[in-house]
């Protein structure tokens, strides 16, 4: 535990040294961009990227996983309009003896602002600190399993499984992060996102305690990324 | 960040259910009392001088030689469409025993909570009556057919003295 925590640490470290000295540099370049306008074109570039976050959580995680990866399209350093996707899964005995299992696919599809200064193509090192939205949404199935149904006085307890439900989970999430070019066309960064879930469940529904693309339904409403991407 | 890295990886969920799941039958004791002077009769509490409460066919006691009850609450059973009580009343002054049988004819609505708090039923009451036997109870009315979580007296079960 210890060791990935100080993996991350270090990640985060190296990610935040590339940024401060890039400010430096990049500075007398976007100076030179404010007294020269030219026009950028539209098309960046496409910056693919995967989080390192979820695939050390899942390393830690016993009882749940989530890979995620995602593309971005860089249109004039400004507007990244963005679709991510991802697997995640759980399989989960409470200590009540209850049994929760599930795998899925999640999607997000939305975009984000820069809000740094566009720096010009010759500029060493790009930078993006980036907010957004996203639609998200997930179509799974689970089972809840060994549901002891307490008949007390009258009875022993009853046992119940409900296999194979069936949901499609939408929501929406703010995301907001850093992205920092580490070498050429090599980018780290980093993000946060607050998911909101749409809609709320029915009363005596089977719902699901872990949502792919949330995680566990109670506490997932915050999430953290820490990618790695390739600027193509 | 890094307080947020620890942060997300400390958390871990609560598996405490937090969620009401006592579901009982409530039921009060009363009696129409004669008002002498007006000819009116009205409705008072009946405090049962001791009262045992079992499952008919069971062996255990829900209620055994208890004193002075004015309600009891009753547990339904949720794999049957009827549950019947047999309710035992004891004068301890004039050494007398009777006993009745309650049946609770009712619709059961299994509802699923959530992983940490399992599942639980929740009924509608149909009929209650006291079959064959008026040792004790006189009659029965039902006051609030939904028997849930909620910590409302679902029957009335009126003696007269």
């Amino acid at each position: 535990m210890w060791r990935i925590l100080r993996y991350i640490i270090l990640l985060s470290a190296a990610g935040w040294c590339a940024v401060l000295p890039a400010q430096d540099e990049a500075e007398p370049a976007a100076e030179a961009e404010e007294q020269e306008p030219e026009k950028m074109p539209l098309y960046q570039g496409v910056l693919v990227e995967a989080d390192a976050f979820s695939a050390v959580m899942s390393a830690v995680w016993s009882d749940r996983y989530s890979f995620e990866a995602g593309v971005r399209v860089d249109l004039r350093d400004k507007f990244f309009p963005a679709f991510e996707m991802g697997v995640a899964g759980a399989d989960r005995t409470s200590v009540n003896g209850y049994g929760f299992k599930t795998d899925g696919v999640f999607f997000r599809i939305g975009g984000d602002y820069n809000l740094l200064k566009p720096t010009p193509p010759e500029a060493r090192i790009q930078r993006y600190f980036l907010i957004g939205v996203r639609y998200a949404f997930s179509p799974f199935a689970y089972d809840v399993t060994d549901i002891r149904v307490d008949n007390g006085y009258w009875s022993d307890d009853v046992m119940r499984d409900y296999l194979g439900v069936r949901t499609v989970q939408h929501w929406m999430e703010v995301v907001g992060g850093l992205h920092v070019e580490v070498a050429r066309n090599l980018y780290l960064g980093w993000g946060v996102r607050w998911k909101i879930r749409f809609g709320s469940d029915d009363t005596g529904e089977v719902s699901p305690w872990f949502i792919p693309g949330i995680g566990i339904k109670s506490i997932g409403n915050v999430g953290f990324n820490y990618t790695v991407g390739y600027k193509f | 960040m890094l307080a947020c890295v620890l942060l997300l990886a400390a958390c871990k969920e609560d598996e405490q259910c937090r969620m009401e799941r006592y579901v009982r039958l409530y039921a009060g004791f009363y009696q129409m009392n004669l008002n002498a002077a007006s000819g009116e009769r009205t409705e008072g509490r009946l405090y049962v001088d001791t009262l045992s409460v079992q499952g008919m066919g069971l062996d255990g006691y829900i209620y055994d030689r208890v004193p002075r009850k004015d309600s009891v609450q009753l547990v339904l059973n949720n794999q049957a469409d009827v549950s019947e009580f047999v309710l035992t009343f004891e004068d301890t002054l004039r050494q007398q025993v009777v006993a009745d049988t309650l049946s609770v004819y009712y619709r059961r609505t299994e509802s699923y909570l959530s992983f940490e708090c399992g599942c639980l039923y929740t009924f509608t009451l149909d009929t209650a009556l006291t079959r064959s036997t008026r040792h004790f109870i006189d009659s029965i009315v039902i006051n609030s057919i939904e028997v849930n979580t909620a910590n409302v007296e679902n029957i009335k079960i009126y003696h007269t003295p």
